[in-house]
Order: structure tokens, then C-alpha cells, then sequence
């Protein structure tokens, strides 16, 4: 067969040398793409010298990420990116992003977190279980049922937080299903409020859960404070109509939360009150990503048919950059 | 066919369908016999109107792919791009540069467009060699309808009164598993003709194709892609006395189909799968009066059904239409060679689905008023104006302007200016789906300014030599387009967004001659289209996603005798994917051939056929990811009885 044609090539691919991203100040950026277009994307962002590198896994390994990059993670040499629609997660090297391996075989992954044990833990939409992945060979070793879809992840002392955010089939989503991660079992689940879209860590160890309520907005949303035993310690309702919290995330010290709610917003870990003014204001910009870091980095996806911007500001909310990033940009990575 | 201005009386009139069966139409066809050869070399490529930039297809190319969608005979001939997912899938058209809720599709009159989209599944229309479709491209649309902003195109079924009765199979069979058979019978018996047809269609669609979204390019056989569709059609037409005739129509079809993933995302054979059904009916009446008057009244019931399944994301999903037409038309001829035309048209859509909050009905009426006066033999003024009121929804005025020229004094050359202002009403999807729907919407204006020539000459009888030019340039304001709601991304509304231009030139040329028992027809087209947004557009102009600048057909066929020979060729320009240009799909060149043997048992012609497609075997997509069919061929056999 002559091969006269290849899907969905970049216009103008940049770099055609290879990278190494090793030892630069800079963030990689998840640009998640259309729903069934294949055109997800990473790019990076060196804090010093201002460049934008684009589509480095393209350039790297000659293809195409693929269909929605939903998450990426770092750990040591290696970054993990979990391409949702393609059910499939790309293993690179950290330093250039060349393919180490691809795992597949899911059917529509979401988020990983790395255990401690050389375990890392999957959540998928269409299931109603999570993975468990030996990070060393990259095999499914086992499936943790929940008897829920699962979402966000995230880890308080040996216990593991799966936020059930879907409500696909008819699946409850307005828990918390908490797992014993040495046992590999489900302890127990906590009520909250419907769609828990995000969590984060403070510095005393507790667990900060963002609800957005509902897609249809039926329930008031609502951001949770918890401790490692999954109890309830404090609850934030929001007000006004129509308001849809997400993208719920702390900074560098572990004493602030940021979330996104139209505009950005910042609250003390501390206060006893929703914040009432914007942090930083969207100014009809369609904020889609937020990362808290020693810079705020937002992105916004334009009309979601062209490549999305990423604006750089400082902690105190000084605008710094703004650069172009590709379709949907929707994350970020330090490069740590 | 007539193509002097003075031989016709009301030249203007006869490329209705309605009006057909007083001026029959007189279509070529394939069979090696001398005197049907000739009627190919004469027959008009264009609608004998003032339809500045009208296209009709050409009756060979559907004689020829007769088992292929209307999508794919117009992609092989016509200046439109096919936005096409794949063998037996979905399939929409780009025109002139707008998108596929803003082409019109008309059947005998009746819009049959989905209210839902408002676009048309170009793969759910089947091509019967007996209709007459029409390419209405730009402001010609207005006649119809509205909402045509980049044209419309009409499926005619015309009486055929010259012709005797006849009975017709047809089998085929081919690459990946497809099948077909057919039949049909057209009876006459004095003033009446009835036209029976039906057809069973499937195909297992599992071509190879290279997938190169995997670390090591691989050829992988495609899964899930298979469907099956069976369509019964019946036409009466009466010609009740010399001034009288009733025509019914009656249609209906099924379809199932999987839907195929793109390779880009994981693979799930069969998770996604569609049904569509389809039913019409039309009954129409029409009277001439003595004293150049014609009545017309046509009523028309239109059902689609449609059930999507996505197992794995547990969606079942119906949708429920039913329309009804009532269309009251008038005309008259005065001997200055003036004509003024009339019609009202009433609408009303019914839907039924769980994903608008209620029941939905929606009553749309239209009045069109025309005016066209021949000055002498030399010009042809013509202005017209459409209004539409459609419930919630407010309309401009929509006229439309024009002027052609004829320098020789005959309709062999032909120049044309024209202006359109155009609008379309909101689908029902973008007022009222759940979440999202904007009750709010306003309709899509656009303004159309077009000029062309056309030339057509017919030598010592045997040669036919035809040239169209057209050059448009249209804006259209407030084009709806579906965005992230403001505060919660993950709901998407449709708002009044964008303006865009587009301007283009199309060149049509087509040339048939005939010697002895050896007849040749060939046409090569080509259009030359930019489109893009006028404003939030700062990198300069930026082709909109899908719309390729270029794109280019030849076809050329040759019967000689008992044989004929068919080549084509389809070239369609590099198209971006998204709205910056950053991606984009290569330029493909497909050509196809095929070769007929007609011979006869008494009274049974039988013809053989065998048709290989994608010749050279080019692997090519028309949408990113979506792969297509390399080489495939199909054979078939068709048995004709004229007793």
C-alpha cells in the first residue's frame, strides 16, 4: 500500500532535534485535545530562557500522543502520561521523552497515583474498580473493587482517597471511597456532596475535597476538610447561583488552597469563611487549568478549535507571561 | 433537450420537477445502441433556467455508481468537499466553503434535512439512476428554501413517458464483505406510470489500513465498521387529462451501522451503534390553465427515527421526528415574456426526545415571491424574495437579484450577476438540547454576491461542448457554533460567534462526442475556495478546519458498442484540522476505473460490470484518524427485461 498520507500532522514541527529537559527550570504542559480528534499534546516551558517547546512526545517518538491526555506524572527518571481516550499510558524518559513503554488495555484511564511500594494505583471511568500497576514492569497486578467509578486520587498516611465524581451508570457520585493501601481493600465511604472533582494536602495532614455539585447543579457545591480517617472536620457551602468549583490545588508550602471557580481563587488553610473576591480575575478569559507551584500557572482552551494560551503569575497574582500552548491545555507538571 | 432561448415558450419553467412531464427531460443512458448513444452527446449538463450556477449531475455517473451514496457521486463530480467517516458511516458535505447544516437537501421539494442538526447524513441517501439531482450552489438556493447559505441540492424523481415498461436486477458483490441487490419496475399504462425500486445494501467494511499511531506502524484489519440498509421506493404519476397531473412518492428505509472508533483512541468493536429510519410520503396536484397559469399543491409527511448506543458509556439514545408540509404554489406567463411565481409553505416540526426537556413543535411558514422578465433575447432580469416566520425566531426579508446576459441571442453563452441575502433558522438541537440548548439563538444571516458565465455548443450533432465559470464571494454573520459554557466548562452552549467569508471561483467543463458506435463523455471540474473568520482571526487569514482550497474531478468514459470504459479521478487539497492551522491532513489523489460488457438473450439485456476502486491503492483519510478502504473492487451483474 502507498502511504500518501498521515494523520493529523503538525503544520510546522518545530523541533526536529532532540530535547533534554534535564536540570531546566521550566513545567510541562498537558494539552488534553478533542474528544476523538488525536491531537493531545505535551508541550514545556523553560522559566529561564522563555521558550516554549511544542509536541514534545511527537517530536521525540515520530506519533502521535493521542486522543486526550488527561494526566501526567513525574517520578524519578521517568514521566508517566495517561491518554484517556486512547486507553492507553505512555511511559517516557523524563530527560527527552523518548518512549520507554506504552501500556494498554484500559478502557478509559483517568488518573495514577505512585505508591510507595513500587505500586501505582489507576482509576478508570468505565470501571467500577481501580488498577493496580507494578511500576517496575508496567503489569496490571490486581483490580480493587469499589463498586463506583473512580477519579482523583490522592494519598493521606496508608490510606488511599478515590474521589467518585461520574455518575456513568447510574454510579453514586457524591462519595469518597477510601482504601487501605497496604491491604489493597476498601475501608470504608464517606457521603459528600455530588461530584468530587479534587483534592489536596495540607501541612497538618488533612485532606481538603472540592465538590462542584452536580452537573446539572443540583446539589449546593461544596469544599470538604477531612482527616486521614476520613471524617469530616470542616464544610464550605458556596453561594450563588451556578457556580461550579474545580481544579482544587495548594501551593508549595501546604497552607493555601487555590481553586478555580470562573475566576481563581485563594484561601488560607486556616480561614473559616469561602473566599468572596477573586484572586486573580478571568476577564473573560475561560480559565480550563490551574497549578499552584511557586508560580500560579493557568491555561486557557480559547473556543477549544485552536491551540490555548498558558498565563505565568507570580504568588501575589502579577501577571508574568503568556505564551501559546497546543489544543486544550488543561495541566501542568513542574519539572522537579 | 432544447438549449435555444427561442424554442421554449417558457424556457424558466421546465427544470421543475413539477413541471417535467409537460417538458421531459430526455436522459442518456449506457446502452450501445446508436441512437442512445446520441441522446448522451446531446443531453443539457445544465438546468435549462435561470439558475445562474446550476448543476445538474450528470446521468452517466449515476448510471454508473448507481450502488454508491449521494455523497459519493457528488464528491467524484462536483466542487464539494465530503467529510466522510468511512465506508457505510456517517458522511456530511462541505459547500462553498460552509458547513453541513448550512447545505439544504430537498426531495421532489420537501426538506428533508434532520430538524435535530439541522445536516444531512449524505451516506443515508441512496442515488437511483432515474433521479434527477440538481447542485445548487450559493444563492440559487433561495428558490427552495432558506437556509442554504452555501447552496442546496435538490433529489427529483421525474415520469419518464418516453420510455417503455421495463423490469430490472441487479446484483453485486465486493471487497470487505459487501453485498447488493436490487430491483426495479417502471410500468406505464396510458396516462399512468408507476415506478417501483428497492435495494439491500451491507458491508462488513473490514479493509486494512496502516496504523501509524502505534510506536511500530503496523497494518491493522478495521472492526466495528459493518452496515446493513434496505430502502423500498414507489412513484405514480398521472396525467389526469392534458392539463392535470398528480404525482405520489413514497419512501422508506432502514439502516444499521457500528460505529467504527477513530485509531487514535482505543479500540472497542461494536460498543457504538446506530439505527435510522426513515419514512416519506408526497402527493402533489398540479394544473396548467389555458391562459398560461399554473397551480400547484403539495402536501408531504416526513418520520425519522434515530437510536444511538454507546454500551460501555451506557448511552441509548432516541430521537423522534415527524414534519409536515403543505407547499401551495402559482405561476403565470405573460407573452412579454414575464413570469411571476408564488409560493407559501407551511412546516411544522414535531420532536420526541428525553434529551430536549419536553416535547418540541415548531411551525415555520414561508412566503416566496419571483419575478423574471426576458428582455428580448439578449437579458433575463430576475428578482425574488423569500420570508420566513418560524416560532420564536425572527427573519429578515431575503431577496434575491440577478441579471443574465446573452450575447449571442441564445442560451449557448450566458453571463450572470446576481446578489442573495440568505438566512437559517437554529436546529432544534441548538434551542433546546439538554444541557446546553439556547433558546436565545439567532438565525445565521449571509450576504452573497455572484457572477459566471456559461457556455454550451453542439456540433454537427455529435459533439457536446459545455463551460461553466462561477465566481462567489459570501459573508455570513452571527454562524452558530457550539463553545464551553462560561462557568462550567464541561457543558458546551451554541451562540451566535462567528463571522466568515468565503469567496471562490468553480470551473465546470465537459465534453461528449459520438461517431459511428463509439461515444465519449469526459468532464473535469475544479473550485478554488477560501474561507475564514473575519475577525478573531490575528494571525491573518486562516482557513477554517475541513475546507480545502483545492479541489479537482475527472471522469471519463467511453462506450464503444457492447463495452464501456469508465476512469475517474478525485484530487482533494491539504485540510487543516483545527482553527490555527497547526494540524493538518495531506492532499489525496484517488482514482477509480471500471469496465462494462452488455449482451442479450432475446428480450433480456444482461451487463456485466466490474469496477476497481482506489486503483493504486492510497492510503487516505478524510477526517483525522478515520482510515479508508486502499484497492477494492466490485462486481456486478444487472438484468434488464424490456418486454
Amino acid at each position: 500500500m502507498f502511504i500518501s498520507a498521515c494523520s493529523n500532522e503538525p503544520e510546522n514541527p518545530e523541533n526536529t532535534s532532540e530535547n533534554n529537559f534535564s536540570g531546566r527550570r521550566g513545567f510541562f504542559i498537558i494539552n488534553e485535545g478533542l474528544f476523538q480528534q488525536g491531537n493531545a499534546s505535551i508541550d514545556f516551558y523553560d522559566l529561564d530562557t522563555k521558550e516554549v517547546i511544542h509536541d514534545v512526545f511527537f517530536t521525540a517518538n515520530q506519533r502521535p500522543l493521542g486522543d486526550v491526555a488527561q494526566s501526567l506524572n513525574k517520578v524519578g527518571n521517568k514521566i508517566w502520561i495517561v491518554v484517556n481516550n486512547s486507553g492507553k499510558i505512555e511511559i517516557v524518559k523524563s530527560k527527552n521523552f523518548e518512549s520507554i513503554m506504552t501500556l494498554t488495555g484500559f478502557a478509559s484511564p483517568r488518573y495514577l497515583l505512585f505508591h510507595k511500594n513500587g505500586k501505582a494505583y489507576l482509576s478508570d471511568l468505565y470501571k467500577e474498580s481501580l488498577y493496580v500497576i507494578d511500576t517496575l514492569t508496567g503489569q496490571t497486578i490486581k483490580e480493587i473493587s469499589t463498586g463506583k467509578s473512580c477519579e482523583y486520587l490522592i494519598e493521606a498516611g496508608s490510606h488511599i482517597f478515590a474521589l467518585n465524581w461520574s455518575s456513568l451508570n447510574d454510579s453514586l457520585n457524591n462519595t469518597l471511597t477510601i482504601i487501605d493501601g497496604l491491604a489493597d481493600s476498601v475501608v470504608k465511604s464517606v457521603i459528600l456532596t455530588k461530584e468530587p472533582n479534587s483534592a489536596a494536602i495540607d501541612k497538618n495532614g488533612h485532606i481538603w475535597i472540592l465538590c462542584s455539585g452536580g452537573f446539572f447543579f443540583e446539589e449546593t457545591p461544596a469544599l470538604y476538610c477531612m482527616n486521614p480517617q476520613g471524617e469530616i472536620l470542616k464544610k464550605f457551602e458556596f453561594s450563588g447561583n451556578q457556580t461550579y468549583p474545580t481544579r482544587l490545588c495548594i501551593n508549595p508550602s501546604h497552607d493555601t488552597l487555590f481553586y478555580l471557580n470562573k475566576d481563581v481563587y485563594r484561601m488560607g488553610i486556616m480561614e473559616n469563611d469561602l473566599p468572596q473576591l477573586p484572586f486573580i480575575q478571568s476577564n473573560n478569559k475561560n480559565f480550563y487549568g490551574l497549578n499552584a507551584g511557586n508560580f500560579i500557572l493557568l491555561s486557557d482552551p480559547l473556543d477549544y478549535q485552536q491551540n490555548g494560551n498558558v498565563y505565568v503569575y507570580s504568588r501575589k497574582g502579577q501577571l508574568l507571561s503568556t505564551f501559546q500552548a497546543g489544543m486544550v491545555p488543561s495541566g501542568f507538571q513542574w519539572n522537579e | 433537450m432544447s438549449t435555444g432561448l427561442c424554442q421554449n415558450s417558457s424556457p424558466n419553467f421546465s427544470a421543475y420537477s413539477d413541471s417535467s412531464h409537460i417538458y421531459p427531460l430526455i436522459h442518456s443512458n449506457l446502452y450501445p445502441d446508436t441512437i442512445k448513444l446520441k441522446s448522451i452527446t446531446v443531453s443539457a449538463k445544465y438546468p435549462d433556467v435561470s439558475y445562474f450556477s446550476a448543476y445538474r449531475i450528470p446521468k452517466i455517473e449515476m448510471e454508473v455508481h448507481e450502488e454508491r451514496t449521494l455523497g459519493e457521486i457528488l464528491q467524484r463530480v462536483a466542487p464539494i468537499y465530503l467529510k466522510d467517516y468511512g465506508p457505510g458511516n456517517t458522511s456530511t458535505i462541505t459547500l462553498r466553503g460552509t458547513n453541513a447544516a448550512q447545505t439544504q437537501i430537498y426531495w421532489n421539494g420537501i426538506p428533508i434535512n434532520a430538524a435535530g442538526t439541522g445536516q444531512t447524513d449524505f451516506s443515508t441517501i441512496p442515488v437511483m439512476s432515474e433521479d434527477e439531482i440538481l447542485l445548487l450552489p450559493g444563492l440559487v438556493s433561495l428558490e427552495k428554501g432558506s437556509g442554504g447559505l452555501g447552496g442546496s441540492i435538490e433529489i427529483n424523481n421525474n415520469p419518464s413517458w418516453n420510455d417503455n415498461n421495463r423490469y430490472e436486477a441487479k446484483i453485486e458483490t465486493g471487497s470487505f464483505g459487501y453485498q447488493s441487490y436490487g430491483g426495479k419496475a417502471a410500468i406505464k399504462h396510458k396516462n399512468l406510470q408507476t415506478k417501483f425500486y428497492t435495494r439491500y445494501q451491507s458491508a462488513d467494511n473490514d479493509f486494512e489500513y496502516i496504523n501509524n499511531m502505534l510506536a511500530e506502524p503496523k497494518k491493522e484489519k478495521r472492526l466495528g465498521a459493518s452496515n446493513h440498509q434496505w430502502l423500498v421506493g414507489e412513484d405514480f404519476y398521472l396525467n389526469a387529462d392534458s392539463l392535470n397531473a398528480i404525482e405520489i412518492h413514497l419512501f422508506t428505509q432502514s439502516l444499521n451501522r457500528d460505529i467504527p472508533s477513530p485509531i487514535s483512541t482505543v479500540q472497542l468493536p461494536e460498543n457504538e451503534q446506530m439505527k435510522l429510519d426513515d419514512a416519506r410520503i408526497m402527493a402533489s396536484w398540479r394544473h396548467q390553465s389555458k391562459n398560461q397559469i399554473r397551480l400547484g399543491l403539495k402536501s408531504a409527511w416526513t418520520y425519522n427515527f434515530m437510536n444511538y448506543q454507546n454500551k460501555l458509556a451506557a448511552i441509548n439514545s432516541t430521537y423522534t421526528m415527524h414534519q409536515g408540509f403543505l407547499i401551495i404554489n402559482a405561476s403565470k406567463y405573460w407573452e412579454n415574456n414575464t413570469h411571476l411565481e408564488s409560493e407559501i409553505r407551511f412546516q411544522s416540526q414535531m420532536a420526541r426526545t428525553a434529551n430536549y426537556a419536553d416535547n418540541i413543535t415548531r411551525n415555520i411558514s414561508s412566503l416566496w415571491i419571483k419575478l423574471n422578465h426576458h428582455l428580448g433575447s439578449f437579458a433575463n432580469l430576475y428578482a425574488g424574495m423569500r420570508k420566513e416566520i418560524a416560532e420564536s425566531t425572527s427573519t429578515p426579508l431575503l431577496p434575491v437579484i440577478g441579471t443574465e446576459l446573452f450575447p449571442m441571442a441564445t442560451k449557448n453563452l450566458a453571463f450572470y450577476l446576481a446578489y442573495a441575502k440568505n438566512s437559517r433558522i437554529p436546529a432544534l438541537n441548538d434551542l433546546y438540547w439538554v444541557p446546553g440548548g439556547n433558546p436565545n439563538l439567532k438565525p445565521e444571516i449571509s450576504h452573497h454576491l455572484e457572477s459566471g458565465l456559461r457556455f454550451r455548443q453542439n456540433l454537427l450533432n455529435r459533439i457536446s461542448i459545455g463551460l461553466q465559470a462561477n465566481a462567489y464571494s459570501s459573508r455570513i454573520k452571527d454562524w452558530i457554533a457550539w463553545m464551553p459554557d462560561s462557568v462550567m466548562i464541561s457543558i458546551w452552549e451554541p451562540i451566535n460567534l462567528k463571522h466568515v467569508k468565503a469567496s471562490g471561483i468553480e470551473i465546470l467543463i465537459d465534453i461528449g462526442c459520438t461517431w459511428s458506435k463509439t461515444s465519449l463523455n469526459s468532464r473535469l471540474s475544479y473550485a478554488f475556495n477560501i474561507t475564514n473568520e473575519n475577525e478573531d482571526d490575528p494571525q491573518g487569514r486562516l482557513q477554517l478546519p475541513y475546507t480545502p482550497q483545492h479541489i479537482g474531478n475527472f471522469s471519463f468514459y467511453l462506450v464503444h458498442r457492447s463495452f464501456s470504459f469508465m476512469y475517474s479521478m478525485n484530487y482533494t487539497g491539504k485540510r487543516f484540522t483545527n482553527y490555527d492551522e497547526s494540524h493538518f491532513l495531506k492532499p489525496y489523489l484517488l482514482q477509480d476505473t471500471g469496465l462494462d460488457y452488455i449482451f442479450s438473450i432475446k428480450k433480456l439485456e444482461i451487463k456485466l460490470t466490474l469496477k476497481i476502486n482506489n486503483l493504486f491503492n492510497i492510503q487516505w483519510e478524510n477526517i483525522a484518524y478515520q482510515p479508508m478502504p486502499g484497492r477494492y473492487f466490485h462486481l456486478g451483474f444487472t438484468f434488464l427485461l424490456n418486454p
